[in-house]
């Protein structure tokens, strides 16, 4: 019986791992080993740490780093707490749940490419909405041109997908579904309020699919790209740049050693973020023998 | 117990009404941009880049015609569907099968595969572009259906082992125990009383990579050369170039492309729905 | 029966062997970005159509539709790397470079010579952009532009302005004028047009034109302290802060000058002939009588007088087939590009002319746009003549250009500072 256990846990493993092993870890080699080399149109040639030496003395590369810092910073601190509150409300069938649920998602439905213009005029700073509400309201002195402007860019395209969360409401939904119900059973009985209910109960029990979230919303956070490509390209001023755009950047001037040293930095952090996520939310504490 | 007695009713008032402000907030947060969107598919491209009111001037189909005829978008949307289904189907099995005894069992190297498949949730996509293409080369895959789905389950992966085995997690351990103890192998628990319990987190899985692959252009423009394999989205591209652009018809051909995965996000929400009101399998 | 079988048989055979003679027609794989709203699509299409027509049963080509440039030129270059070119590439300089650096295209420089006709027809200065030290051609240019500034004629009368501006101090007037007007001066977005303007801008004065001219060869660009260029660096960031710009000047998005241009609410843009048929309407929706009141002009310049932007071969095509079959066919299409009948074709379909010494009837250019025509004639009374930063610049730098513009254009870093910035990013 072990025997044939651990040989249908491997066969089971099996396609998974030929898949990872095609399309992921010869990228991943890939990515490593270039990220010591000059790579441009005429082809490679070794350079050592070159790349990395040079990224550390730029101060692009600082902004990316601080800037993606705060991304991340607002993806674990807001993003995934506003999925999990949306989750349990919507949990509570309250009227329209189902409707608002399927309303919810529809942001993570949509493409980017036209987000990315919804956002640009949104913002902008002849005609955008936003400028003519504040105008609306007698808050003319606060217009700005959002997306353009040093100080606005990184917290203006922040706030295009913080609210979007229609993805890890939708997981933590089906996680809450999953839960048995006689678990509430003694609370119900006991008298504890929905509030109660939500925070001693149901909250313990997501830890580990919130620790999930948190590891795909930084790890999304990190590769973020394509609403800072399609808006501000990282500007003005590198305002906006974070580590995901920097290696486009550094790719669309064909300095392919450096956009992969870049690349390896987003790798480590991220490495490094699931590692601590899951020593934070315990997650897999608990298994057969 | 039915879930009814920790859902609906009997809720106090202030909490009704701090649960629909919340809900308000994020309808507008969430729908402004999407009703924007589908309003600018009525405009002209002058509207929509000027202060031109929420509202068209005129409602104007231009955009829609343009959108089924000048790309001829509905061919393309059944070559988006094959592709986004065959790599949803597969990667949901693929993840399942990899999830589940990384989540239920003790071997050496579980870790470790835990670490190395989040590998791949970082990589990020530009530095993917040149190894991809020459794996799909060397593979022969070049403009086949087939290398992309298999390109988008490499790639969309770990993401979905992940959810998967964290949804595995929480499954209850005593049915599990229940079937061992009536002399289940592997196999037959993994089909006939994982899976079964695991719909909630299934079809979560196959709406998450099915909406992905829906809308990703990078890799299907570059697997995919020949005409008749154009996905949709890579179809919409045609509205806009370097100096020239079609906004409405952009914005009607993104509203009819949406309705796809909206259609598949019901259908398969109604699984979780059963799941939440079934409650059928006790612990 | 069986008589019938064996001469049933032997046809058969027969006719089997044959087919693949008859069918000798060799594929040619041409990869497109002309497509869709591209502005040079219609160009295209008549291309593939005549030259399949001429090479039936030859030739034929048959396209790769890959909407936008970037996609386009990010799918080429991962193509180059692996070796697995389309035999037919096009694309602007930056992507031509690329490819002639990868070595996996084909050297033209053997078939010109093989034709000297062919090869003639061309302007002498018509292959520098793509030739290599070694006198090497990688790519073959099929454009000549004339970049001018579109201006509103109608919003100029209506502001009072009698000419369009000859000197700076006047474009500078002319544009608190149009401000008082009511209008928006000059249509930008922080990329391509303001790109354009900085060009001209540095290209009028003194040593400018030749610095835009030669400096792009190789080598490390030299910007800060570079008298033409911190000049005009600083009027461009002047027309920023007199007002003379959009208020959404930034956008980096082509759509957001063009459609104040074409709504007739900025009265001027700097951009290339291509944009002509879009201001007279076709494929999109302007200004009522937009196409009668706007007119192209030169650059403003000094006393010494005024400056013009023009590119020969800007945008070309490589070779990236591997068998000499389908190169032959590929050099054919190539000359078939660039012949008489095409050429003015490019011209009478997407407003842009070619690199060679096309002869015009009287007939012909009474079917071309009189804007496309005057631009040239008037190449003929400018001062200074110089190529756009595209061709002056390496990628990185209109990156960081882009990146760095609003910061200096809003007085956030000085002239030093932002021409150190750029040059940095080389």
């Amino acid at each position: 019986m072990q025997k044939s256990l651990g040989l249908s846990i491997f066969v089971s493993l099996l396609p998974a791992i030929a898949l990872f092993a095609t399309f992921l870890a010869f990228p991943f080699a890939t990515i490593l080993v270039t990220s010591f080399f000059e790579w441009n149109a005429s082809g490679l040639t070794f350079n050592g740490g070159a790349n990395y030496l040079e990224l550390w003395d730029s101060r692009s590369f600082k902004s990316a780093l601080q800037n993606t810092a705060i991304w991340v910073g607002a993806a674990v601190l807001i993003h995934v707490p506003l999925a999990v509150v949306l989750a349990m409300i919507l949990s509570r069938r309250v009227k329209g749940w189902k409707v608002f649920r399927t309303l919810f998602f529809l942001p993570n439905i949509v493409s980017y490419s036209a987000l990315a213009i919804v956002f640009l005029g949104f913002y902008n700073a002849r005609y955008g909405a936003l400028n003519m509400l504040l105008e609306d309201i007698g808050l003319g002195h606060l217009q700005q041109d959002w997306l353009f402007q040093y100080n606005t860019a990184l917290y203006a395209l922040i706030a295009t997908w913080i609210f979007h969360v229609g993805l890890y409401m939708i997981i933590v939904m089906a996680e809450i579904a999953s839960i048995p119900e006689d678990i509430y059973e003694a609370a119900v009985i006991e008298g504890a309020s929905d509030v109660q209910q939500d925070w001693f109960i149901t909250l313990p029990l997501l830890r580990n699919v919130i620790g999930t979230c948190m590891i795909l919303t930084v790890t999304q956070s990190l590769i973020y790209f394509e609403g800072i490509f399609l808006t501000t390209k990282g500007g003005p001023a590198n305002a906006s740049l974070n580590m995901s755009m920097a290696t486009y950047r550094a790719f669309e001037r064909f300095d392919w050693g450096e956009a992969n040293a870049i690349g390896m930095h987003i790798v480590l952090f991220g490495v490094i973020a699931i590692v601590l996520i899951r020593h934070i939310f315990r997650i897999g504490e608990r298994y057969f023998d | 117990m039915s879930d009814h007695d920790r859902t609906a009713w009997g809720r106090p008032l202030w909490l009704t009404i701090t649960y629909y402000a919340i809900i308000a907030w994020f309808c507008f947060a969430m729908l402004f941009p999407i009703l924007w969107l589908v309003l600018a598919a009525f405009k002209t491209n002058a509207e929509i880049l000027s202060a031109s009111g929420y509202f068209p001037r005129q409602w104007n189909l231009g955009g829609f015609e343009d959108a089924l005829t000048e790309i001829g978008l509905l061919r393309y949307l059944a070559n988006s569907f094959l592709v986004s289904a065959g790599a949803a189907s597969l990667v949901v099995m693929v993840s399942a099968m990899a999830a589940y005894p990384v989540a239920r069992f003790q071997f050496r190297g579980r870790n470790l595969i835990t670490i190395i498949f989040a590998l791949g949730l970082v990589m990020p996509f530009t530095a993917l572009i040149v190894p991809e293409t020459l794996i799909i080369r060397t593979l022969g895959l070049h403009d086949t259906r087939i290398g992309l789905i298999l390109l988008y389950a490499g790639l969309f992966l770990p993401i979905s082992f992940l959810v998967m085995r964290a949804f595995f997690l929480s499954l209850p351990l005593s049915i599990e125990e229940a079937a061992i103890m009536d002399g289940a192998n592997y196999w037959q628990i993994l089909t006939r009383v994982v899976l079964p319990l695991s719909g909630p987190g299934i079809s979560t899985v196959a709406i998450m990579i099915f909406v992905f692959t829906w809308n990703e252009f990078l890799f299907a423009t570059l697997v995919l050369s020949s005409e008749e394999k154009r996905t949709a989205q890579v179809a919409i591209r045609f509205f806009q170039s370097q100096f020239d652009f079609n906004l409405p018809g952009m914005f009607a051909a993104i509203t009819i492309v949406m309705l796809v995965p909206i259609l598949v996000f019901v259908v398969l929400q109604e699984r979780v729905v059963r799941g939440l009101t079934a409650g059928a399998v006790k612990g | 029966m069986h008589k019938f079988l064996g001469p049933i048989m032997a046809g058969a055979v027969c006719a089997l062997l044959a087919t693949p003679a008859a069918a000798q027609e060799t594929q040619i794989n041409w990869a497109t970005f002309w497509v869709g709203t591209n502005p040079l699509r219609p160009w295209g299409e008549a291309l593939l159509d005549g030259y399949n027509a001429e090479h039936a049963g030859r030739y034929q080509i048959e396209t790769e539709e890959i909407p936008g440039d970037k996609a386009y030129r990010d799918k080429m270059r991962a193509d180059a790397v692996a070796d697995a070119l389309p035999d037919l590439i096009t694309g602007n300089t930056a992507l031509m470079k690329d490819l002639r650096d990868s070595g996996r295209v084909v050297n033209l420089m053997p078939y010109l010579e093989a034709d000297p006709e062919w090869r003639d027809s061309f302007f002498d200065n018509a292959f520098d952009t793509y030739l290599t030290d070694g006198g090497e051609l990688y790519a073959l240019p099929y454009s000549r532009d004339y970049i001018g500034i579109f201006y509103n004629k109608a919003m100029f009368e209506q502001a009072g302005i009698e000419e369009f501006p000859r000197t700076w101090d006047a474009f500078f007037e002319a544009c608190g004028t149009l401000s008082a007007a009511g209008f928006i001066p000059m249509a930008t977005e922080g990329d391509w047009t303001t790109r354009l303007m900085w060009a001209n801008m540095i290209g009028t004065q003194p040593g400018g034109a030749e610095w835009l001219s030669t400096a792009g060869g190789s080598g490390e660009l030299e910007l800060v302290g570079n008298a033409p260029v911190v000049a005009g660096t600083e009027m461009l960031r002047r027309m920023h802060e007199e007002g003379c710009t959009n208020e959404d000047a930034f956008t980096g998005q082509y759509a957001t000058g063009a459609t104040l241009f074409l709504q007739a609410e900025a009265a001027m843009i700097a951009n290339g002939p291509w944009m002509i048929p879009n201001i007279k309407g076709v494929n999109t929706e302007t200004a009522e009588g937009l196409g009668e009141d706007v007119d192209y002009a030169v650059s403003p310049g000094t006393e010494e007088g005024r400056g013009l932007i023009v590119v020969t071969g800007e945008a070309g095509f490589a070779i990236g087939a591997k068998d000499q079959d389908k190169i032959d066919g590929s050099v054919a299409f190539l000359k078939y590009l660039t012949s008489d009948e095409q050429m003015l074709n490019q011209a009478m379909m997407v407003s842009r002319f070619g690199p060679t010494r096309m002869q015009l009837t009287d007939e012909q250019r009474g079917q071309l746009e009189p804007m496309l025509l005057d631009i040239v004639a008037e190449s003929e009374d400018v001062s200074f003549v110089y190529p756009h930063t595209n061709i002056t610049m390496p990628t990185a730098i209109i990156q960081e250009f882009i990146n760095s513009w609003p910061a200096y254009a809003r007085g956030q870093i000085d002239t030093e500072t932002f021409l150190e910035i750029l040059e940095d990013a080389q």
